[in-house]
């Protein structure tokens, strides 16, 4: 079957989201913008049918929704109206999903744990009083509250896995280019990608097949979509999983063992786990962001305030104004070779090292994150910051797909497992996945 | 946190980042692409046509100049 069957009406599936929304919106501050035309969207839904007939879906500020505002999170962009849909949004429309809103967000999705938002810090639904985690804070927030049947993230550096892990909800990163990115408002644009969350594999599955591949519009990847829903299996003979020792010495213990107990379940049904080597997965985050300064300082030089809102310097905040302070000044120090030339260097040798070790098995596991969330307003330095990503950016660094399934939990805290695959092997990552679900 | 703070801050990051960048030397490939039927910098060709055919295009024109609306959208 690769369509959705609700229980409810399109109609009547959008009041109940929207009854949560009203009861929770308040505490949890997924939303930046409510759709005040979903009731027709719904009704439109009832008419024309769909795969996704009457799914609602939240949709991360970053994201152009013709009509809504895609802010970014940022006082810079905060009365900006998308004049029209991206590409992943027109696919999801023509499918019958219904766009509840735009999703809260780090700014610029400038952040992993949802506080830096010019629109307020995102609580976490399944963990009261620690954060989301982000850049995707929103978006992940509002499918673990019920407030849509799933959203849609961007995930640059684990943007969408991240705050999956932490919300205890399902997470996608396709390959590289896999999903057009027209339409998406820019972070890194080597590394960006649109992806969706959902509370289980299938409904992941699904959306990613209606938004994956080449359509009408230009496309990076002259790749067929992919009917993912129809071969999702969690019969796992003859897989084979693989999984670093370098995990190990960078993850807290208590994480390590619901990612243990995870892959024993693995195991139990039908996979050989084999042990890996990363010797260079430490060098993944410092290469990450020195690209990253880069990049986002040339995104951002269009908001100077002439066409698009305020000049950003003068209104974005503090993690926003280090990135491009940093990325300025790495361009100007750059004719020395000295970090961004270098940080090239070592993403092609991580990217080497990575596929090599998925030649040697079919999926590379692996936690989300090293520790567990914060508590909102915790304070901490940037590199304690940047520290969440360091199993998630290698994934962006290669290219390759990468998705995040509830694992377990720790002191009640949602823990997921991450699990990685060749590029465009994104049906080998989802039937892992949905072996691995239902663990909690 | 001030702008100067922001500033000083990003500093100590970008050292603590790029040392870790520094211990091992890599090898790098530089790939040579043959240069036949590319023209040469210093010996552009000139096409008389082009002129005119731009500004056959050209929302407004003064006589062989293009009038461009500057300023207009600030």
């Amino acid at each position: 079957m690769n369509e959705l069957v609700l229980e409810h009406s399109p109609l009547e599936n959008l009041e109940r989201c929207l009854e949560r929304i009203q009861e929770r919106e308040r505490e949890i501050n997924a939303f930046i913008e409510l759709n005040p035309r979903a009731e027709e969207e719904a009704r439109r839904a009832e008419r024309h049918g769909g795969r996704l007939c009457g799914l609602t879906v939240a949709v991360k500020s970053n994201i152009n929704v013709r009509g809504l505002r895609a802010t970014c999170a940022s006082k810079t962009l905060e009365n900006y109206v998308a004049p029209y849909d991206a590409v992943a949004v027109q696919r999801l429309r023509s499918e019958g999903a219904v766009i509840v809103g735009m999703a809260n967000m780090d700014e610029f999705a400038c952040g992993s744990s949802g506080e830096t938002s010019y629109f307020g810090p995102t609580q976490n639904p399944a963990a009261e009083g620690r954060i989301p985690g982000g850049s995707s804070s929103g978006s992940a927030a509002a499918v673990a509250a019920g407030f849509a049947d799933a959203a849609l993230g961007s995930d640059t550096g684990g943007s969408i896995r991240n705050p999956a892990s932490h919300c205890g909800v399902v997470g996608i990163k396709p390959t590289y280019g896999l999903v057009p990115r027209h339409g998406l408002i820019d972070l890194a644009m080597s590394l960006d990608q649109i992806g969706p969350i959902a509370r289980d594999v299938r409904t992941a599955a699904l959306l990613l097949e209606v938004i994956a591949g080449r359509g009408r519009e230009a496309s990076m990847l002259d790749v067929q979509p992919q009917p993912y829903t129809r071969h999702l299996s969690a019969d796992l003979a003859g897989v084979r999983v693989g999984f670093a020792r370098e995990f190990e010495e960078v993850t807290s213990p208590e994480i390590l063992g619901v990612i243990k107990r995870s892959l024993r379940r693995l195991e139990a049904q039908g996979a050989e786990v084999v042990e890996v080597e990363l010797p260079s997965l430490e060098k993944a985050l410092p290469t990450y962001y020195l690209i990253v300064f880069v990049e986002f300082f040339s995104a951002t030089r269009r908001y100077d305030g002439r066409r698009y809102g305020y000049r950003i310097e003068e209104v974005c905040g503090a993690e926003v104004l280090r990135r491009i302070h940093l990325g300025s000044y790495i361009s100007q120090k750059e004719y020395a070779g000295r970090y961004y030339r270098r940080a090239l260097q070592f993403r092609s040798l991580i990217r080497r090292e990575l596929l090599q070790a998925l030649e040697q098995v079919d999926v590379l596991a692996a936690p989300t994150t090293p520790k567990l969330p914060h508590r909102l307003g915790e304070s901490l330095t940037p590199l304690e910051m940047y520290a969440y990503d360091l199993l998630t950016v290698p994934a962006n660094l290669a290219g390759i797909p990468a998705g995040v399934v509830p694992a377990g939990r720790v002191r009640g805290i949602p823990v997921g497992l991450q699990v990685h695959a060749k590029p465009l092997e994104e049906q080998v990552m989802l039937n892992v996945m949905l072996a691995a679900e239902g663990a909690e | 946190m001030s702008r100067a703070e922001v500033v000083r801050e990003a500093e100590r990051v970008l050292q603590e980042l790029a040392k870790h960048l520094e211990e091992i030397e890599l090898e790098e490939t530089y790939h040579v692409i043959e240069a036949e039927g590319v023209r040469e910098d210093s010996a552009p060709e000139r096409d008389s046509s082009f002129s005119e055919a731009a500004l056959s295009i050209a929302p407004r024109r003064d006589g062989r100049y293009y009038v461009a609306e500057a300023g207009a959208w600030v």
